[in-house]
């Protein structure tokens, strides 16, 4: 009997000992996710599915939470081709734009899409689109290179411009009325529209450079944008332009215009720069950071979103900013 | 003694028959040997190694080993030069100071000049995009002057460099000199003296740093020098804890004659094993620097033991060599038994998969191996020459009654109070195993883990950290590419290297990622005009290549010429076990998932790659090592006792310390890792000789008086329990001394290993009666008497 006791004390120690050496469980670690905060985002839009943003490997990424949390959108194909834009028009259609000639379509505010080009080989990058008035679109990418769609973006076929030549496209932009249209590109090039998109003109060249982007503020007022603080306005539909003051040489690769007319630049070195005064000078409101920002969007709480290569930045405006940008923040990436 | 004899007994007789006969020529053989290996020992020399700490026949070793010629960075250092004045780096007195620190370093043995780095060498360079195209040349110009213009020019140089977090603090306050070593000197083909480099590094800091300089050096060179001035402190813990041992051991014995023998006795294997290292190539490292306090502490425990016996039968009145020979044949079985549990212990840290490790456990069993030769033949030499002072004569250890204390504690091995044993055992076992889950593999906290937090080291590496924007602990994983001539300039090459970046960059714990693939798309934007929307791998060739044909510059150390391999680099936020195994897992993942032909990936290396080899090592060794440790010393107790009841009375204390240990570490936040792994087996095959040295007593009174548990415990523990606990302090407080090393990993061990002898002697005394009577020891006596005596 007494020695039933001391086995039974040895067998609990030696329970004891099996189970102190047995395998240790390590801390949990947050599953692998999107690395949103690390990746390259080349645009970011809001929609009626929320924020959507993308880029780097063709990925898409929704949030409905004020970009809280993010979940990639339903793409039928995995290219990973990097995508350059999205662009949603009024009508409710979406466009993503990639390189290879990629092109998705969405219907649903961003969240799920479908294939409507990809170039299997020799494919181009693509950079920007815009839907005209007509109803058409029109996709432009490298090499001047034009598509236009007459069914909504469903299939596309190559377009010519008179004028153009094969300089890098790099945006269209309409203005709120959908009459002035200007696409802007490499080595200065930059052609206009007074007729809604159908017919264009190349503007003489006034700079050697290249314009990533151009902004309508209205009543014929444009600002365009582009290497090494290179900025443009124009008062006349984009017919003349003059340099825009500029506190350094910062390349800007997106853009938000409040509703009370003020421009914001994002750009190289985590730079925003805002102009009041129709885009003539421009001074930083916010410099953090060695990313190239790529877009902008206000939040609900009065923050901004901004989007970079090196993935998504929040940032709270100092209250003079966030005063001049509250109403709502459009096309931030368009 | 007792009239019947065991076979093994008569052999025993026998050699200490022949040992006392042969006692001159056997004397003078052994001060020979003793010369000569002295001699020896003169030549010992320091051999640290970086590839010493690596586990060589690991997988992920294989591709380190394979790899590290060809990138190099493995064995990198980093000086800072930091601004303390007014202002930014840019001023003359800071440039100065840069530039002779790069000349320095550059002209610094075992440097590999070419891969010099600083704002002052010509391989650093700003690149500027304009609307004409790139320019670009040395940040610094050749005919640089450090004056307003000058400075202006180099400022905003390096503001076009990309070097601003790099080579350059983000606060501008402080520039680096990166350097890589050469494990071999390709001039004369010798290897690298790490002392002298560590050396040569501290004088560059003495020269310039002053009042507006401070200096930073950061890099393995500077560990291994730092760890070797660490380890001449050592020496003066071996003087503590020889005049530590060296007074108990007279406040013990009363005799200056048996402390001097003792000390001596001791101190033998330990200059012996010293004259054999540099006979067979060993030297002594880092971590073998232990082996002798080891051996000399258990030189001390196994003297004392024979000593004691010795004088008990000397005072029964008989002659020194009658009392030399009786203690020979009294303790040749325990103690050789016990001396052998030591060796199995060490033989076992054999199975860590890591040289230093093995090197420790083959030179640790030398040193027992030795002391067996020592301290049983020896000894009993010396001592049946010797004659008691009258000091120790009178010395209390005989009383004419009953040793109080034992006999009160001998009341333990009374069914009732051992139950009162067997609870506070159960709450401590319950409290340790609990405690114990919560140890963790590898290194806890940041920084090296060899020094401690507060080091100038650490506090250097902290600094460097907090500067600048690269990463110390880094993950390399690497890509072979099969059959292509440019596999950098193939999509689905680039494009698989490019998921593995974008997979790892959401791991936690993956701080950035650093590839051909990630640089490529880099140029491929700088090519256009900086313009982030180029940013991509294109499929086309011609159009991948005005990316991938810069970015995969050999110079870089992300590819090989040709990208025959591709070095993925991997920063990591802390090199702590757990975030080591979970990106290690996350990479795993990924290379399962991966299919793309002719593409294979393989982990891994990197400081990071090498602590998570050394991390799976050590975990899969534990259990092996315990597995091994506790089979051994049961089957050597059976052996021994031919008794499971023996076997368990002493094993079961055993595993209950061992716990104890795992519970101490995760309270102390230690980490399971190379240096504390061989500690619990050390801890037990040391601590075992407690339990068996007081058993085989037990059991012999029992056999050869009849007595009853209580009588025969009692006896032990008068015969062998106060030196037991006097060998558990001397021994405690010999490595103890470590605690105060300036070396982290010093300190661990010798704190753990302190515990293990400490409480394995509390388990030996205070549990093992208890085990005795519950297990029925003293009831089967009578029914095994016959049995266990029988010839």
């Amino acid at each position: 009997m007494r020695t039933h006791v001391g086995m039974a004390l040895t067998a609990v120690v030696a329970a004891a000992g099996i189970f102190a050496f047995s395998p240790r469980s390590t801390p949990q670690f947050r599953p692998t996710d999107l690395p949103v905060d690390k990746m390259q985002l080349n645009s970011l839009a809001r929609t009626q599915a929320g924020l959507v943003a993308a880029g780097e490997l063709g990925k898409i990424l929704v949030s409905r939470d004020d970009g809280r949390s993010w979940q990639p959108a339903h793409l039928p194909q995995d290219r990973q081709a990097v995508i350059t834009r999205m662009v949603f028009a009024g009508n409710g259609t979406g466009l993503a734009l990639g390189h290879e000639g990629w092109i998705l379509r969405s219907a649903d505010g961003g969240r799920s899409w479908q294939e409507s080009a990809f170039t299997q080989s020799n494919g181009e990058p693509l950079m920007s689109a815009a839907r005209l008035p007509s109803g058409e679109w029109l996709a432009i990418g490298a090499f001047g290179r034009v598509l236009k769609s007459t069914d909504d973006g469903h299939s596309w076929t190559p377009h010519e411009i008179p004028g153009l030549s094969d300089w890098h496209l790099n945006s269209i932009a309409g203005s709120a009325d959908g009459q002035q249209w200007l696409i802007a590109g490499e080595a200065g090039t930059l052609l206009r529209s007074d007729d809604g998109g159908r017919n264009w003109n190349v503007v003489p060249p006034f700079y050697n450079g290249s314009i990533y982007g151009t902004a309508d503020l209205g009543g014929g007022r444009w600002v365009a944008y582009g290497m090494r603080g290179k900025v443009f306005h124009s008062e006349d539909g984009g017919r003349s332009w003059q340099a825009s003051s500029m506190p350094g040489p910062i390349s800007t690769y997106g853009h938000a215009v409040g509703a009370d007319g003020s421009l914001l630049l994002a750009g190289q070195g985590g730079m925003v720069l805002a102009s009041h005064d129709g885009g003539r000078s421009f001074n930083i409101v916010r410099k953090e950071g060695r990313a190239s920002l790529t877009g902008l969007q206000a939040l609900g709480d009065g923050s901004w979103l901004l989007s970079s290569d090196g993935g998504l930045q929040r940032y709270r405006p100092t209250t003079h900013a966030a005063a001049a940008t509250r109403p709502s923040i459009s096309g931030a990436s368009s | 003694m007792s009239a019947s004899m065991t076979r093994t007994d008569a052999l025993v007789a026998f050699l200490a028959r022949m040992l006392i006969t042969w006692r001159r020529p056997l004397g003078i053989l052994f001060l020979l040997i003793t010369v000569g290996l002295g001699f020896s020992a003169t030549h010992t020399r320091l051999d640290p190694g970086f590839n010493k700490l690596i586990p060589m026949s690991h997988p992920y070793m294989k591709a380190f080993l394979e790899y590290s010629g060809v990138f190099s960075g493995a064995n990198r250092i980093m000086l800072s030069v930091r601004w303390k004045g007014e202002g930014d780096i840019y001023n003359p007195e800071f440039m100065q100071a840069l530039h002779k620190v790069t000349d320095e370093v550059f002209f610094t043995p075992g440097i590999n000049r070419g891969e010099v780095r600083s704002l002052y060498t010509p391989n650093v360079r700003y690149i500027e995009v304009t609307e004409d195209g790139f320019t670009g040349d040395v940040v610094i110009p050749s005919h640089f002057e450090a004056d307003a213009t000058g400075l202006a020019q180099v400022r905003a140089n390096v503001a076009k460099s990309g070097q601003i977090g790099r080579l350059v603090a983000n606060d501008l306050k402080s520039a680096l000199v990166q350097a890589d070593l050469l494990e071999i000197n390709p001039q004369t083909g010798q290897k690298l003296d790490y002392a002298s480099v560590a050396e040569k590094l501290e004088a560059i800091r003495t020269r310039h740093a002053g009042k507006n300089i401070d200096i930073q050096i950061v890099g393995f060179a500077k560990v291994m020098g730092d760890v070797m001035a660490g380890l001449s402190t050592v020496v003066a813990f071996f003087a503590i804890a020889f005049a530590v041992t060296t007074l108990l051991l007279w406040l013990y014995s009363r005799s200056i004659r048996l402390t001097l023998l003792a000390i001596t006795v001791a101190l033998l294997p330990v200059i012996w094993l010293l004259g054999v290292l540099p006979l067979i190539g060993y030297g002594i490292d880092p971590m073998s620097v232990l082996v002798p306090f080891l051996i000399f502490s258990i030189g001390v425990s196994h003297a004392v033991q024979m000593t004691n016996a010795w004088k008990q039968d000397v005072l029964d009145g008989q002659t020194a060599m009658d009392a030399a020979e009786g203690a020979f044949r009294k303790l040749a079985i325990p103690g050789t038994m016990a001396l052998l549990a030591n060796a199995l212990g060490f033989l076992v840290i054999m199975l860590i998969d890591i040289p230093i490790v093995r090197e420790l456990g083959i030179t640790a069993c030398l040193g027992v191996g030795i002391m067996i030769m020592t301290n049983k033949m020896f000894m009993p030499i010396v001592l049946s020459h010797l004659r008691l002072e009258r000091m120790a004569l009178g010395a209390p250890t005989e009383p004419g009654g009953r040793h109080g204390l034992w006999w009160k504690l001998s009341a333990l091995s009374l069914p009732r109070p051992a139950l009162a044993t067997f609870a506070v055992m159960l709450v401590l076992l319950a409290g340790a195993t609990w405690e114990s889950r919560h140890l963790q593999t590898g290194d806890v906290g940041s920084g090296v883990p060899e020094l401690r937090p507060d080091s100038r080291y650490n506090r250097d590496n902290a600094q460097i950290i907090r500067d600048y924007s690269i990463g110390m602990d880094v993950l390399s994983v690497y890509v072979d590419t099969e059959n292509l001539t440019e596999a950098c300039l193939d999509w689905k090459v680039m494009n698989a290297v490019e998921r593995f970046d974008f997979h790892m960059r959401g791991v936690e714990g993956v701080q950035s990622v650093s590839t051909v693939a990630g640089l490529a798309k880099l140029y491929a934007a700088g090519n256009n005009e900086a313009n982030p929307r180029w940013a991509g791998l294109q499929r086309t060739e011609a159009a991948l290549r005005t990316g991938a044909a810069r970015a995969a510059n050999p110079e870089f150390g992300l590819n090989s010429p040709g990208c025959k391999t591709i070095n993925l680099l991997v920063y990591l936020k802390d090199h702590q076990g757990p975030t080591l195994a979970h990106v290690v897992k996350e990479v795993r993942r990924f290379i399962d998932a991966e299919t793309t032909p002719g593409v294979h990936f393989r982990l891994a290396g990197g400081n990071a790659g090498v602590a998570a080899a050394t991390n799976e090592a050590v975990e899969q060794a534990e259990v092996q090592m315990l597995v091994s440790i506790f089979g051994a010393i049961t089957l050597l107790c059976w052996i021994t006792f031919r008794s499971w009841r023996a076997v368990l009375c002493v094993i079961v204390p055993l595993v209950l310390v061992t716990i104890m240990c795992n519970a101490l570490m995760a309270l102390l936040g230690i980490g399971l890792k190379v240096a504390t792994l061989p500690v619990i087996a050390l801890g037990v095959g040391v601590g075992v000789d407690y339990g068996i040295y007081i058993y085989e007593r037990l059991q012999h009174e029992m056999a050869d008086r009849g007595c009853d548990l209580r009588e025969a415990f009692y006896e032990a523990m008068r015969q062998r329990g106060t030196a037991a606990v006097f060998t558990a302090v001397t021994m405690s407080i010999g490595v103890g001394t470590w605690a105060f090393s300036a070396l982290k990993f010093q300190a661990d061990m010798g704190i753990l290993l302190a515990f293990m002898f400490l409480v394995n002697v509390l388990g030996a005394i205070f549990l093992l009666p208890a085990l005795a009577v519950w297990l029925g020891v003293g009831e089967t006596r009578q029914r095994r008497t016959t049995a266990l005596v029988a010839p």
